[in-house]
């Protein structure tokens, strides 16, 4: 189905709450998802796996220039929002990120030029642009690197399309995901009513 | 600015006296409103309005289109009549069927176009609109105003006055949808429009044009009842009716979710009211203009009425600020120095909050020249995405806390009055409700809506950790702050982005939200159904879109140019 961006955002942010995330994180997958489809990749596939496992981590120690946590893979949210949280410039080694597709947004969004390279990949964000071909992007890099670069190359604005075409069933996924932050109508919320209890026919 | 006493500015009020919701909860229409806005804009651009098609039947179903063209682009607003029966009829968002359902259609539709909506619009949430429309929205009938003017009218005379004015409006929307909502256009794709600056301005168009297709259908109905005998109603009298509005708890959120754009509209009327108390001398045009003005203001009180004690209390309570107002203005002396900052003092210690806020509306009126340019800086035009500085340390963000949020330190936290409520969206009605903490199941559920509560929270965590941590650091360890954190940033850059109370207490009013944000949108006649619901009147005094023309007052929501 095509759907708005704000409505993308929306229900991205809900999904993120329903599977347990904190209003805030869930606000950095929001955004996250809606900046990649921005860009003309549709993750929303892929929120669903984020959102569905559970074993992925926070870096230990973010004043390290080594991001990995010794229980599993580097959760992609949880390591892009500290990387812009630090501002970061200097180099930094992600070790076994999970979708690191959602890196990317967060990476983007630091104020210097950025590289970042792993086995058979590489991308560029200059300026809030970000050159990447999603196609590339596996399931989990074992090890990233991002540096400061001095590259200048000039990075176009993708076009934008107004829509994004999601699959149905992705969609369902996610509206199941935040059904959970719905809570379920009882006696007493029946009761104390949502306030309005007058009749409309007049 | 001419008269405008550049070296002796009159303050900004102070948030911590603005952003309480009981005065929030008492403010006006004023000429930053967006209706008022948008009829200044229409009314430039010398706009131009045309029935397009009307394929309405004589029971009353089928649709027709109406048009908008401007110096740019055109808008259709495509409608469409239903017969509903009264036991379908209800203003709450668990409705699936209304009198009448409308879009805003971008340019004009096609026939495709119109069998494509045809299949979506009727359905309001549970069709899909896509990006060549930007509202979606629907109407239920006044049933008693609306079966008066049909009796009158298919009779052969006019309805009464007094029904006309004591529900003032033949329809009342129950939702205007836009920003994306349900497949519409994004806003970001639109908001470069000119016509388009201010906020909710196409939302505000559907209104204005629904009000001109009500008229149509309530004359065309009263036609097919009675071919012979019918009169067509008397413009004097459609000029009274507006478009009514049927809000609930779905809205009262809004103001917590969007701080920079209530900041943006908080401050812009602010703005207005420090120019115009900095006014050194005001001409004798623009106090007579005022003066007028507070006269129809007077007149119109008598048209506002209320069911709802509280509502009966204020109206009560602005009845005898009217009454002190019209003693001290003969009093007054408007040509000496700094009038309306003279005025402004005295309101602020005789009157009633609903009082004081009446004025500030009233008194920036006669100034359009200082006044309307600040229109153009009510929207949120920054990136929705608040980057947080995770390299302020714990004690530069406990020190903003208390700079910032001092009035939460003053809230008893460990009483349960003060954490009475939790928003939550039900499963049934997939809407903002307002539960009761300590009586229902909800907690769990709790909609991040609790600004005051979550900063005290953040407050005592921080606590527990060295000053010269970095934020960054902090949140690793507390992920749960991290959208107080980005708010508190948000806060710091825009003084009246927060509401200075507490929005779970017992004592919380939601309608004084609900007043807050629909003063904006220019509303009248705030009408509370209970302490979460209102009705309200939009447009009424409006010149029809196919009025409109260069002598459009700018004073129309005074009822100006109408006996009143």
């Amino acid at each position: 189905m095509k759907v708005s961006f704000n409505e993308l955002k929306s229900m991205s942010k809900g999904a993120a709450r329903g599977a347990g995330l904190s209003w805030g994180y869930a606000e950095e997958v929001s955004f996250a998802t809606v900046w990649l489809s921005k860009n003309g990749f549709d993750a929303s596939k892929d929120l669903i796996s984020l959102l569905e496992n559970d074993m992925i981590y926070a870096p230990e120690n973010i004043d390290d220039n080594i991001w990995a946590n010794k229980s599993g893979d580097l959760d992609p949210i949880r390591s892009g929002a500290a990387l812009l949280d630090l501002n970061i410039s200097r180099s930094i080694t992600l070790e076994n990120v999970f979708l690191p597709c959602f890196l990317i947004p967060f990476v983007a969004q630091l104020p210097k030029p950025i590289s970042i390279e792993a086995n058979n990949f590489s991308a560029l964000s200059i300026n809030g642009m970000m050159k990447v071909n999603y196609e590339d992007l596996p399931l989990r890099f074992k090890v990233l690197k991002l540096s400061e670069t001095s590259d200048k190359a000039s990075l176009a604005q993708n076009q934008i399309s107004k829509r994004c075409e999601i699959a149905d069933d992705v969609w369902n996924q996610l509206e199941e995901f935040t059904y959970r932050t719905y809570a379920p109508a009882t006696e007493e919320s029946r009761e104390l009513g949502a306030g309005a209890g007058l009749s409309d026919n007049d | 600015m001419l008269n405008v006493d550049s070296k002796r500015m009159a303050k900004l009020r102070d948030p911590s006296e603005v952003m309480k919701l009981s005065r929030m909860g008492s403010f006006h229409q004023s000429r930053l409103s967006f209706m008022r806005i948008l009829m200044r804009q229409l009314n430039d651009e010398n706009w131009r309005f045309q029935k397009v098609e009307f394929n309405v039947n004589e029971k009353g179903i089928g649709y027709a289109v109406y048009s908008a063209v401007g110096p740019v682009n055109t808008y259709s607003l495509v409608a469409f009549a239903h017969d509903l029966p009264d036991d379908k009829r209800s203003d709450r968002v668990i409705a699936d069927a209304w009198d009448a359902t409308f879009t805003l259609f971008d340019g004009i539709p096609t026939s495709e176009d119109i069998e494509r909506l045809e299949k979506n619009v009727p359905f309001q949430e549970a069709g899909r609109i896509s990006e060549n429309e930007l509202c979606l929205s629907r109407a239920n009938k006044s049933v008693r105003l609306w079966d008066h003017v049909i009796s009158s009218l298919s009779n052969g005379h006019q309805p009464e006055i007094e029904q006309i004015d004591s529900v003032g409006y033949l329809m009342r929307t129950t939702a205007v949808y836009g920003s994306g909502k349900f497949g519409a256009v994004d806003r970001d794709f639109v908001s470069d429009r000119t016509e388009f600056t201010a906020p909710f301005q196409s939302e505000l168009l559907s209104v204005f044009m629904i009000r001109w297709f009500v008229l149509d259908l309530v004359n065309h109905m009263a036609e097919v009842q009675n071919p012979e005998k019918f009169v067509s109603l008397d413009p004097s009298l459609a000029h009274r009716l507006g478009i009514g509005n049927s809000t609930g708890l779905g809205m009262a959120p809004f103001l917590l979710n969007h701080p920079t754009l209530l900041n943006n509209w908080i401050l812009a009327r602010e703005t207005a009211l420090s120019r115009v108390r900095s006014i050194q001398y005001s001409s004798i045009e623009e106090n007579e203009l005022f003066l007028k003005l507070f006269e129809k203001s007077c007149s119109l009180m008598q048209l506002w009425r209320s069911d709802h004690p509280l509502q009966i209390q204020k109206l009560k309570e602005l009845g005898n600020d009217l009454k002190l107002l019209k003693i001290y203005l003969k009093g007054l002396d408007l040509r000496s120095q700094y009038p309306w900052d003279q005025l402004y003092h005295w309101t602020s210690k005789k009157l009633s909050l609903e009082g004081q806020e009446l004025i500030v509306s009233l008194m920036i009126e006669p100034y359009g020249d200082i006044v309307d340019q600040l229109s153009s800086t009510m929207s949120d035009n920054t990136n929705p995405y608040v980057k947080i500085n995770g390299l302020k340390t714990v004690g530069e963000i406990k020190a903003q806390l208390s700079e910032s949020y001092s009035w939460i330190f003053r809230i008893d936290w460990k009483k349960n009055e003060a954490n009475a409520r939790a928003w939550y969206v039900s499963q049934e009605k997939l809407e903002p409700r307002l539960g009761e903490r300590f009586l229902e199941p909800v907690e769990d559920y709790e909609q991040p809506l609790s600004p005051a509560r979550d900063a005290y929270r953040l407050s005592k965590d921080l606590n527990q950790f060295d000053d010269n941590m970095l934020i960054a650091n902090f949140l690793m360890q507390k992920p749960e702050h991290r959208h107080t954190i980005r708010r508190l940033q948000i806060i710091l850059e825009n003084p009246y982005a927060e509401i200075q109370d507490n929005t779970i207490g017992s004592e919380l009013l939601p309608i004084d939200m609900l007043r807050c944000k629909l003063s904006f949108f220019g509303a009248t006649h705030f009408d509370p159904r209970s302490d979460r619901w209102v009705r309200i009147c939009m447009f009424k005094g409006a010149p029809y879109p196919d009025q409109m023309s260069n002598s459009v007052s700018d004073y129309w929501s005074y009822l100006e140019g109408f006996s009143g």
